[in-house]
């Protein structure tokens, strides 16, 4: 079966076609969950900031320029609405006990430990680190989000976030001493 | 490469985002320095950590999610049509009693005083956009998909135009309106200079302040405003001004050929309304 590419679906979707809207959400939805989950911490405000971005990006696709890629443009929109978004009083408070039973559900689901007391461990830093990835500041917390959960590179995010290339390495790099920090303050 | 140097670079390093050459110095370095080999150990590390509680991270929209959005996208939508179609038959009214007092007035006073604003009109919306990055509300650098979307939306046929082989890139289009008529701006860039082209249905529309120039069979109505060079053509059902800060000659193949893909090319029937020349 052939896959139809973002472009294509852009311009239907352009023209009124909701099918091909319904394609580019569901080819995208897993990935902005993600990333909504990792900088919010929690089921209900990632779910909010999913919707919230989806209805933004049909509302502004007629200003994509198929000249770029629908990837990168999305993912530029999408973070632009979450620095707006997080810059606003938080919802729900993030905290290593209030991180929720789905990411507690997919810790469990993850690659099995060899024994119980490992497991528990591995749950604790993952929690930890998420928590800690939770309260940097937005401006360190979305290039830091963008690196370690996509796998992008220092290039792709600088395009994402319209930023030069030296200054998402400083911050990746000021996000991951930051991190690394809270990792060995509870490991003493 | 000292360990300074090394221990600022290391997360890049680490991450592979240095050239073969850095890659290269830095791992003589480490090679020869224990501490920062050390603490290239523990940093690679942290990074494992990092990214394993990354993997943790959910995927856990349903199915439905993508129903939902269209769902809600559509009413979106139909809510905007209502609010459109609201203002629409307010603007209408409002039209028609401007029309009735400005009917009223020119008995009164002889000939329209809105010309000279209306190129006025152009050149500011020139200057509102021309320092914004791409003010276009369709993207693209593909002509046809321009003029498609600015055709449908406006509900005349608009004729963006390939001319990248006079070095020239079509930015987009964008919607607008002018005293009532259907108003098409189409974005150009050559190098850093902004053209403005706009296509107006239907316009009777006098050229104050500006001069009139035979150009292949064209009449062409020119002005200079500062910097701004201003050049327009009006051909069968519309007009088509050109604005950038360019010389005349340079803008006049532009409008001419705008004025060509409007379905004139062979013998154009050029509909000109009177002109005052600028004294």
């Amino acid at each position: 079966m052939t896959t139809i590419d973002d472009t294509t679906l852009v311009e239907r979707s352009l023209t009124g076609d909701t099918e091909a809207f319904a394609a580019l959400v569901e080819r995208y939805q897993s990935a902005l969950f993600r990333l909504a989950y990792a900088m919010t911490g929690n089921r209900e405000d990632a779910e909010d900031l999913c919707q919230e971005c989806f209805l933004h990006i049909y509302r502004v696709l007629p200003k994509y320029n198929p000249d770029y890629r629908f990837s990168t443009w999305f993912k530029r929109v999408a973070t632009n609405l979450f620095i707006d978004q997080l810059r606003k009083p938080r919802r729900r408070e993030t905290c290593v006990d209030c991180i929720d039973d789905v990411l507690e559900r997919a810790i469990e689901s993850w690659e099995p430990a060899p024994d119980p007391e490992e497991a528990a461990c591995r749950r604790d830093e993952a929690k930890r680190i998420l928590s800690a990835v939770n309260r940097l500041p937005t401006e360190l917390r979305i290039p830091f989000t963008l690196r370690y959960l996509d796998d992008l590179s220092f290039k792709e995010i600088a395009e994402i976030l319209d930023l030069p290339i030296g200054t998402v390495s400083t911050r990746i790099r000021r996000g991951t001493e930051i991190i690394r920090r809270a990792i060995e303050a509870e490991d003493i | 490469m000292d360990c300074r140097e090394t221990r600022e670079t290391l997360l890049p390093y680490l991450l592979g985002e240095l050239t073969p050459e850095e890659m290269m110095e830095i791992g003589q370095h480490l090679h020869s320095c224990k501490d920062c080999s050390l603490e290239k150990n523990s940093l690679a590390a942290h990074i494992t950590k990092i990214a394993a509680a990354f993997n943790v991270v959910p995927d856990c929209l349903d199915k439905s999610f993508a129903r939902r959005i269209v769902a809600q996208s559509r009413e979106q939508q139909q809510r905007k049509r209502v609010v459109r179609w609201r203002w629409a038959t307010a603007a209408a009214a409002a039209v028609v009693c401007l029309a009735v007092v400005a009917s009223l007035l020119l008995h009164q006073s002889g000939p329209s005083p809105t010309a000279t604003v209306q190129i006025a009109g152009l050149l500011a919306d020139y200057r509102q956009y021309v320092d914004k990055p791409n003010p276009a509300q369709m993207a693209s650098a593909n002509a046809e998909v321009v003029s498609a979307w600015l055709s449908k939306e406006l509900g005349f046929r608009v004729h963006a135009v390939d001319l990248s082989n006079r070095g020239i890139t079509l930015l987009g289009g964008r919607r607008c309106e002018l005293n009532g008529a259907p108003l098409a701006f189409l974005f150009y860039e050559k190098g850093e200079t902004r053209i403005t082209v706009y296509q107006i249905k239907g316009a009777r529309f006098a050229l104050e302040k500006l001069d009139t120039k035979l150009c292949n069979g064209h009449k062409l109505h020119v002005g200079r405003f500062g910097n701004t060079t201003l050049v327009a053509c009006q051909s069968g059902d519309r007009t088509v001004v050109v604005i950038a800060e360019l010389e005349t000659e340079e803008l006049i193949p532009i409008v001419q050929k705008h004025t060509a893909q409007g379905g004139h090319a062979s013998a154009p029937k050029l509909k000109i309304y009177p002109v005052v020349r600028r004294s």
